[in-house]
This record gives structure tokens, C-alpha cells and sequence, in this order.
């Protein structure tokens, strides 16, 4: 347990410290979430800011693999990664990847985009 | 120079603020009770009356000064009605029985009413009211203002500040540390915000707090904004005090104890050694973002004391975040700083 719990920090770096050098821009990874939901889902969340939806369109490959390299680190197997902006502005404000329940494959996996705030990244 | 400082509300706080107090503090402040009236900013603890009347007893015995705030930038219109004008004199009413010694309001109908009404209670102009030239100042100053804390915009424009000196006659207070953007497109909305979330009923459910989020992210995307932001490092306190200002205010109401505390003592001793996001309010989200050596900033008030304010000619701010900002970076489980440059690609 302690070992996944020294991960996470490790985790939070290295997103950050990546996506910094493929932006050439700074970048800021607030928080990083290591998350069991109620429904049965579990995942990753990273608080992020610096980044708008222009970013997300240039640069999806890179988010996508560096999120499938920290979810491997950390053990986790994501069924869907996402960014979450603020409704209605261009902010990106999260980055998740998830591990689904059966209630939200078919909730979230099931669309294109399953929500207004969210950007579907990857899917497995 | 007297010291203005802020308390999150809880009693706890209260007896190691004063515990830790310099001998340059002389008020000290903290929100009023929601029930009657927003406030301008986050209040994580608003003490109801019985409350209030204990700290002030408490203050006064440690040889401090009482402030409380109320400065909502809207109350929708209810100040101006036969219940609202009865809700706050009653609750002014209270308050000067208790001893408070000020009243900070941002609404121009409040200045004037507390002045009229309420003769012994020392009427403060919150930031909140926009004081930004000499003929607002006077306007004020005209309701019955006994104090203005200027708006934070003209922090760095000598000119306004010497200009506002000479025209009122009242207390001027600067707010040092509150840090928000220069000429933030987001301020009015976010404060407005603040005013009813901060009061009961009616509380908006919101989604997020927009205003903060995208502030965040355009310090992050723009570090240059920290440096133009209108703080007043507490080397450069002097450079006021030569003007007839040398009441000081430092926000962070919704700060831990601790940090209160520090940037108390860092405007006490006008000097602090280490990074400056640790001393400011509202970007401290970013202190473990940025680093920015205060003392590499000696001597930066020179350029702004006779700053123009046209930053698309001039770059100074620019130029010196380039020099002087360092990002964190964390890897192999230690945390280090790397300079801007190496980080933005421009």
C-alpha cells in the first residue's frame, strides 16, 4: 500500500513534468487522485490548469500516452481517459482515467461525448 | 505604520493571532455574521453576535483594535428597503454596543448611514468600493468616510496615490498582499459572486467558481501577471509611508493561522527572505508552482514608481519575470526549481 501511495506524488510530477515539455509552456498538475467511486468505478484524477480545449485537439497522442503510462504504473487498467473543462469556457480542469463500473461503460463509453464538459481522450 | 490584519472568525485563531501580534498591528478583522450581510471574500468562520462580543473584549484586553467587514459589492437592492435598513441598523446597532471599533463596508449608502447613525463607530471604505482617484476619494470622504482602503489597481501609480493624499484628509489604507491581477477583467463579477455566496438565502448552486479558476490559469499560462500584479513587498513599505500612507492591510482572511501570522511578521520587519508567492493571497494556490526570490525584486519599485501602466511598450514586468521566476518541478521524489526560461518555450 505504501508503495502505491509514494507513486502518486512520483505520478503528479511526471504528468506535469511532461506535459510541460511537449507544450513548451508552463503547466500546472494541482492534485493527483487515486479514486474509488460508490458505483464501483476506480481511477485516477488529475487537477490541472494551464491548459485549454486548442491544447487537448494538438496534443491528444501525447495525453494519451503519458496518461496510459502512469496508469500502468499505478496498476490501473483504464477503460476511458477524459479531460473535464469548466462548462462553457475553454479551461481544461481534469484529467481522468477510469477503470468503469458496468452502470457507467454504459453511461460514459457508450457516446462520443457522454457529457458537454467532457473530452473523450481514449477509449479502450 | 500600523499593521491591519486578518482573522478567520474562530476564537482559537483569535488567541494566536494575538499571541504571535507585532507591535505594529492595530487592528485586527474578520467577517460579520452572514445572517445579515455577505462579504466580499471566501469566510470559512463567520462568528454570530455572542461571538463577536467575546473577541471584542478579548482584543481590547490585548491592547488591539476590533474591525469587522461587510462588504458585499451587491445585497440585490435590500439595503434600500424598510426591512433591510431596519436589519442593518439593528445589527450597527449591536455592534456599537459590543465596542467594535470599525466597520468596513464597499456600499455608499452604508457609509453614509453608519456616519449618521452610528457616530462612535470608526466607518472604513472597503477595496471592494474601487477608491481609485482623487475625486472618488473626496466623494467618499463627502458620505462621512473616517478611513478608504484604496482599490489595489493604483498600488503602483504614485501619481493617483500622492494626488488622493492631498485632496482627503481621512485614513488611507493599502491592501499589500491581496495579489489579484492587474485590472482583473474578472473582478466586479467575482466579488459580486462572493456577496451572495457569502450571505444566506438565495445561495447559488454553482458549478464552479469560474472567476478563480481562470485566473489561475492565466497566471500559470502568463507567469508575467504575478510580477504586474499591484502587491507591495514589505521592503518597499517606506516608499508609501513618504507619501502620508502608512496604514497597511494584508487580506487572507481564509488562510491558515500560520500563514497569517508569517506575512504579519514579514510586513512587521519589512523584509522577507524567501519566496514571495508564500506571503501572497490569492494566488497562493501557485506557491508550489513558482518560485520567485523576493529579494531579487530590491529595487523594482524604482520602475514602477514612475510606471505608465502601457506594459505592450514597456516589458519590465516581462523581462523580470523571465529573469527572476522559477517553476517546481518534482521528480525522483524531491522537489526542485528550474528557471522560467528553460520551462516556456517564447
Amino acid at each position: 500500500m505504501r508503495d502505491l501511495l509514494d507513486k502518486i506524488p512520483q505520478s503528479r510530477g511526471k504528468l506535469e513534468s511532461t506535459i510541460r515539455k511537449f507544450k513548451g509552456a508552463p503547466v500546472y498538475i494541482i492534485e493527483l487522485k487515486v479514486f474509488g467511486t460508490a458505483c464501483g468505478c476506480i481511477g485516477m484524477l488529475a487537477d490541472v490548469r494551464g491548459l485549454q480545449i486548442e491544447d487537448i485537439e494538438v496534443y491528444q497522442e501525447h495525453f494519451v500516452a503519458i496518461l496510459s503510462e502512469i496508469s500502468r504504473y499505478i496498476g490501473l487498467k483504464p477503460d476511458l481517459m477524459y479531460a473535464r473543462t469548466l462548462p462553457g469556457s475553454f479551461e481544461v480542469v481534469a484529467f481522468t482515467a477510469r477503470e468503469l463500473c458496468s452502470r457507467c461503460k454504459n453511461d460514459l463509453a457508450s457516446f462520443e461525448k457522454p457529457r458537454p464538459d467532457l473530452i473523450i481522450l481514449n477509449k479502450a | 505604520m500600523k499593521l491591519i490584519i486578518p482573522h478567520p472568525g474562530h476564537s482559537l485563531a483569535l488567541e494566536e493571532i494575538c499571541k504571535e501580534a507585532t507591535e505594529e498591528v492595530d487592528e485586527i478583522y474578520m467577517a460579520g455574521t452572514p445572517e445579515v450581510l455577505g462579504s466580499g471574500r471566501v469566510t470559512l468562520h463567520a462568528p454570530l453576535l455572542d461571538e463577536i462580543t467575546e473577541q471584542t473584549q478579548y482584543i481590547h484586553d490585548k491592547k488591539f483594535k476590533i474591525g469587522i467587514v461587510m462588504n458585499p459589492s451587491c445585497m440585490g437592492g435590500q439595503h434600500l428597503t424598510s426591512q433591510g435598513y431596519n436589519m442593518f441598523r439593528w445589527y450597527f446597532g449591536k455592534l456599537s454596543e459590543i465596542g467594535v471599533d470599525s466597520v468596513t463596508v464597499a456600499e455608499p449608502y452604508l457609509v453614509e448611514m453608519l456616519t449618521k447613525e452610528f457616530p462612535d463607530i470608526k466607518v472604513v471604505v472597503s477595496v471592494i468600493s474601487h477608491v481609485d482617484s482623487p475625486e472618488r476619494a473626496r466623494f467618499f470622504e463627502e458620505l462621512g468616510a473616517d478611513a478608504i482602503t484604496l482599490d489595489t489597481n493604483i498600488n503602483r501609480d504614485f501619481e493617483i496615490l500622492e494626488g488622493i493624499r492631498e485632496v482627503v484628509d481621512c485614513e488611507l489604507r493599502l491592501l499589500a498582499n491581496e495579489a489579484c491581477l492587474y485590472k482583473c477583467p474578472f473582478r466586479y463579477s467575482h466579488f459580486n459572486l462572493f456577496s451572495h455566496m457569502t450571505a444566506l438565502g438565495n445561495r447559488p448552486n454553482i458549478f464552479s467558481d469560474y472567476y478563480y479558476e481562470k485566473c489561475i490559469s492565466f497566471r500559470v499560462r502568463y507567469p508575467e501577471l504575478i510580477i504586474k500584479s499591484p502587491w507591495i513587498r514589505p521592503e518597499d513599505l517606506g516608499a508609501y509611508e513618504a507619501l502620508g500612507i502608512d496604514c497597511f492591510k494584508t487580506s487572507g482572511r481564509a488562510n491558515t493561522i500560520r500563514w497569517i501570522t508569517d506575512c504579519m511578521r514579514a510586513y512587521s520587519d519589512r523584509s522577507y527572505d524567501g519566496n514571495l508567492m508564500d506571503i501572497l493571497d490569492c494566488p497562493s494556490e501557485l506557491r508550489d508552482m513558482f518560485y520567485i526570490p523576493n529579494k531579487e525584486l530590491d529595487g523594482v519599485i524604482k520602475q514602477w514608481m514612475t510606471c505608465k501602466k502601457f506594459c505592450h511598450k514597456c516589458g519590465f514586468c516581462k523581462a523580470t519575470a523571465q529573469r527572476i521566476i522559477r517553476i517546481f518541478e518534482f521528480t525522483d521524489m524531491q522537489r526542485k526549481t528550474l528557471p522560467l526560461r528553460e520551462v516556456q518555450v517564447v
